[in-house]
């Protein structure tokens, strides 16, 4: 389990954040003494932080740039600046990822899961499992037991989420946004399709009743 | 003045006076206009900082309203918080519009960046309203300023929503040394007596749906944002074929277009 530090001064978004968060099996910290950010954080030693740029005492430049010169954790900034000059300095300064508020929560969540599991896993690739189901992203297929399935690119963003998300009833909306996301933007339809393809393949490995329709609400795992 | 005798010298004198009475006035009015000038283009300024700080300072509890309804998943907040999110935005290129600052970067940036920057944003918008995307040879670099660019691109994605638009389609297309961007939809156009008033602000014609009234500024806007980066904006509405906008992009300078030195969000 990745442990997520989140160094932000309102307390609303802070704690939304870690609800966020902790619904995807993230477990999370977060901080109210603005005066020792950088001592606490490579005291608590979390695998990723989300910073905010516009904090009392230092502001997150100084921040990021303090961060920098003791560790190599990936950094994503979240500022209210859009500008790009602002963007290119927090890269400048060392920050992995910038997200501007109010951000896409769907962004967000790929940009955190890309940057961690390119950070600790470079050597096996990602794996999400559910249950007895794996869902193998780095070879885009779905496992149980001996048998095995090839997803499409589609396919395997759908029972990704799903899986990411497992238990919870998650959107056609929700499933669709995330797929805009990655450029793939997919109508009502093609969705349909794709979720009938996606049960046939799982169907094949005998795992067909693991994908559940909620009539007018969504799907879920 | 002289009361008696030698009235000749004295009307001169009073002539030569009230000469120099009216040019010092005109002096004085000159330097009153100017001072009034710089006093007016300084609270404008003023004002625009506000507007600016205004719009950053409203984000934070922005982005907590739109964590906690997700959270919640109340879709009715989410949605309207979205709206106010592009109307809090518009407030902010309207107040940047309006300045005479060059406060713009124009780079080469590929067509299709642009238009997936503005879908990606309307993607809730979109899907909500069951309107289907379709993109075509954006492979296309043109030298623009993105962020404007994809806010003008916002605005007209917004405006095809509204008028009922089932399908966007985006396509590039290379006109002489120009790209043209065609923005097209299926929704209920634009009546040819309306075609000529839609980039004038406060205008939205009779096709607007019922309940998500258009603002009249989209447009407006879109139209001067674009005015200020030189790019050509223009519609074409045939009846009963939705509605087409273009976005015309000046030839990139004669060198070899180089790849955005950029790094981006990754």
């Amino acid at each position: 389990m990745y442990t997520i530090l989140i160094i932000e001064d309102d307390r609303t978004v802070r704690q939304e954040l870690k609800v966020l968060l902790e619904r995807y099996k993230y477990r999370v910290i977060v901080t109210e003494d603005f005066e020792n950010v950088v001592d606490f954080t490579i005291s608590t030693n979390p695998h990723l932080v989300l910073l905010d740029l516009n904090l009392p005492i230092y502001d997150g430049f100084q921040v990021c740039r303090e961060l920098r010169r003791h560790s190599q954790l990936p950094i994503v900034v979240v500022t209210c600046r859009s500008g790009e000059a602002d963007q290119l300095m927090c890269l400048n300064l060392g920050a992995d990822y910038y997200v501007t508020k109010p951000f896409n929560t769907g962004i967000l969540l790929a940009q955190i899961a890309t940057l961690l599991s390119r950070t600790y896993e470079s050597a096996t690739p990602a794996l999400v499992r559910c249950g007895e189901l794996v869902v193998d992203v780095g070879q885009s297929q779905v496992r149980l037991g001996q048998r095995s399935a090839d997803l499409t690119k589609n396919e395997l963003r759908i029972l990704r989420l799903l899986a990411e998300r497992e238990g919870a009833i998650v959107s056609r909306g929700e499933i669709m946004e995330t797929l805009w996301q990655t450029e793939a933007y997919v109508d009502d339809n093609t969705l349909t399709v794709n979720i009938n393809r996606l049960r046939k393949k799982l169907g094949q490995i005998g795992a067909a009743e693991v994908l559940r329709t909620k009539r007018g609400q969504g799907y879920s795992l | 003045m002289r009361s008696n005798g030698g009235w000749r010298a004295g009307s001169a004198l009073a002539a030569v006076a009230a000469g120099l009475a009216l040019a010092g006035l005109s002096a004085w009015s000159i330097r009153c206009t100017v001072v009034r000038a710089r006093r007016q283009r300084a609270a404008q300024i003023d004002y625009q900082e506000y507007v600016e700080l205004w719009v950053h300072e409203i984000k934070t509890p922005l982005a907590g309203a739109k964590l906690a309804s997700q959270n919640a998943g109340d879709r009715a907040v989410q949605e309207a918080l979205e709206r106010i999110e592009g109307l809090v935005e518009q407030a902010l290129f309207y107040a940047r519009s309006r300045s005479h600052e060059q406060d713009y970067l124009i780079r080469a940036v590929l067509l299709g960046e642009l238009v997936d920057g503005a879908v990606r944003n309307q993607a809730r918008r979109l899907i909500d309203g069951g309107v289907s995307v379709v993109i075509a040879s954006c492979d296309l670099t043109v030298m623009t300023d993105p962020q404007w660019t994809i806010f003008v691109i916002r605005q007209i994605i917004d405006n095809a929503v509204k008028y009922g638009g089932r399908q966007i389609e985006f396509r590039g297309r290379r006109q002489a040394d120009q790209v043209a961007l065609d923005i097209h939809d299926d929704g209920a156009g634009v009546s040819a007596q309306d075609v000529g008033r839609v980039f004038q602000k406060g205008f939205y014609g009779r096709n607007g749906r019922h309940g998500d009234r258009p603002t009249g500024l989209g447009l407006y806007l879109g139209w001067k944002i674009c005015a200020k980066l030189g790019l050509g904006l223009s519609l074409f509405s045939p009846p009963g074929q939705g509605t087409t906008l273009t976005i015309l992009f000046p030839a990139a300078r004669p060198r070899p277009a180089q790849p955005s030195s950029h790094p981006g969000p990754r």
